[in-house]
């Protein structure tokens, strides 16, 4: 019986990572190098697909920020908290990948560039989001006032996008390197790649926010239980 | 609808009496934003003959503008907390959207103050005697007005919280990014003797930014300040 349990655990742990192990051979072995940006380019299957990620993040976020508004019920909280945490861990790996990226390209590690400072911005949001739920004692209030934080950092993205966009058109980036941002890709294994890439961070995202989920789950009921022996002490 | 003004009026009243009684936020949020402008001020002497210093102005206005606004908004429902009368406020026969509106005018008057009194220090420090215009008046009472929406909001999420101050702060930043862009923006172009029309966009977003957050949080004003568990 507990064999079988693990096997169930196991199953989505191999499938991660036998995605992963495809990935790198496919990233480092199958494509070739694209021409103009060399060795550097290779980092794009990580960038574009921990992007593509953290922004399902959070939109997964305020969808279930939303739902638990409605409906009040706790699982949607814990999906919201665990997706943000998994988010900001893609987020923070995105901002990491593109400044690896943009030195060699672009000649320098940060622009103004819009998506860039809107990535930047939301991460910081998140990153108070997170805090936020850390320093509030836990409780209903805490959920309903987490959630809509996610909401208003929602509803800020497209406006932080759009003052962001306006002022690169104000002050362009600064791009001094040897190769911009579209030299060359155009070979169609580098898009079958990319687009193989995005699918193992999708699956990669699910399994770690599944694993952020259940230790939600598991501290909310320590919270329960200790509150529920704080009871039984009051009453004696 | 008078009424309702009235309300709101005699809330803000409140907090404004009390204030000016004091004078302690606003004290410490002029001198925050003093310190930041000399910090800026002294760093600047070294670009003196390199560069326009004037390019800085916009930029450390809003610095200055949004930390020490972000410090003191956050005291404005923590107060209430530390007195014990949030609960006289919650338990009166006023909806919290009314409570937030008053707090939300009285955040109103305080930044402008401070604004009003950092402006022209500003200008003279960084060469830019431009920034005295009539459309200066519109920019700085819409970024402010901005920036008193979100952080009435805020102040409603991080009070009864020990560290209010800096979870307020935390979340107060970021959001009003994209007020502090069009802001330093637009006062950029008024020193640079840019028509009205030349920044329009910008000032568009500093609108579009007060509708929704206002929209935003008076509809969820009452779930940040529900007190059930």
């Amino acid at each position: 019986m507990a064999s079988t349990y693990y096997l169930k655990q196991l199953v989505p742990l191999i499938v991660v990572a036998s995605f992963l192990i495809v990935n790198y051979w496919l990233i480092f072995i199958w494509v070739p190098t694209e021409i103009n940006q060399g060795l550097v380019q290779k980092i794009f299957y990580l960038h574009i697909p921990v992007a593509w990620v953290s922004m399902v993040a959070i939109v997964v976020t305020a969808i279930f920020s939303f739902l638990y508004l409605w409906k009040r019920n706790e699982k949607y909280d814990q999906i919201a908290y665990s997706t943000a945490q998994t988010g900001l861990l893609f987020g923070l790996m995105m901002l990491v990948t593109g400044m690896i990226w943009a030195y060699p390209v672009w000649g320098t590690w940060w622009t103004g560039e819009a998506k860039l400072t809107t990535a930047l911005i939301l991460f910081l949001i998140y990153v108070a989001y997170i805090l936020f739920r850390n320093f509030y004692p836990p409780g209903g209030k805490r959920n309903r006032i987490a959630a809509v934080i996610a909401l208003l950092g929602a509803i800020d993205t497209p406006i932080i996008y759009y003052a962001a966009d306006i002022w690169q058109q104000n002050h362009p980036p600064a791009v001094i390197a040897p190769t911009s941002e579209s030299a060359g890709i155009a070979s169609s294994e580098i898009y079958i790649v990319l687009f193989f890439s995005v699918i193992t961070m999708t699956l990669l995202f699910t399994l770690i926010t599944s694993f952020t989920y259940r230790i939600q789950k598991a501290n909310n009921l320590l919270e329960f239980v200790k509150s529920q022996k704080f009871y039984a002490n009051y009453n004696n | 609808m008078m009424k309702i003004l009235k309300i709101v009026w005699i809330i803000a009243k409140k907090d404004l009496v009390t204030e000016f009684r004091g004078k302690d936020l606003l004290i410490s949020q002029l001198v925050f934003s003093i310190l930041t402008i000399s910090i800026f001020a002294v760093i600047s002497t070294s670009f003196v003959g390199t560069i326009d210093r004037s390019v800085l102005a916009g930029g450390v206005f809003f610095t200055a503008l949004t930390f020490s606004g972000g410090i003191s908004f956050s005291r404005s429902f923590s107060s209430e907390y530390e007195k014990g009368t949030h609960i006289t406020l919650l338990v009166a026969p006023i909806g919290n959207e009314i409570i937030y509106l008053g707090k939300l005018l009285a955040n109103f008057v305080f930044i402008t103050i401070s604004a009003l009194i950092t402006l022209p220090l500003v200008a003279v420090i960084f060469d830019a005697l431009q920034i005295f215009s009539p459309e200066t008046i519109l920019v700085v009472l819409l970024a402010n007005l901005g920036f008193a929406i979100a952080g009435t909001t805020y102040s409603a999420i991080g009070a009864g919280l020990k560290s209010f101050q800096l979870l307020v702060t935390l979340l107060f930043v970021p959001s009003v990014f994209p007020n502090i862009l069009a802001g330093v923006q637009s006062l950029q172009m008024i020193i640079d003797g840019q028509p009205i029309s030349e920044f329009s966009q910008w000032l568009a977003i500093m609108a579009g930014f007060i509708f929704i957050f206002l929209l935003a949080s008076l509809l969820m004003i009452d779930l940040i300040m529900e007190e059930s568990i």
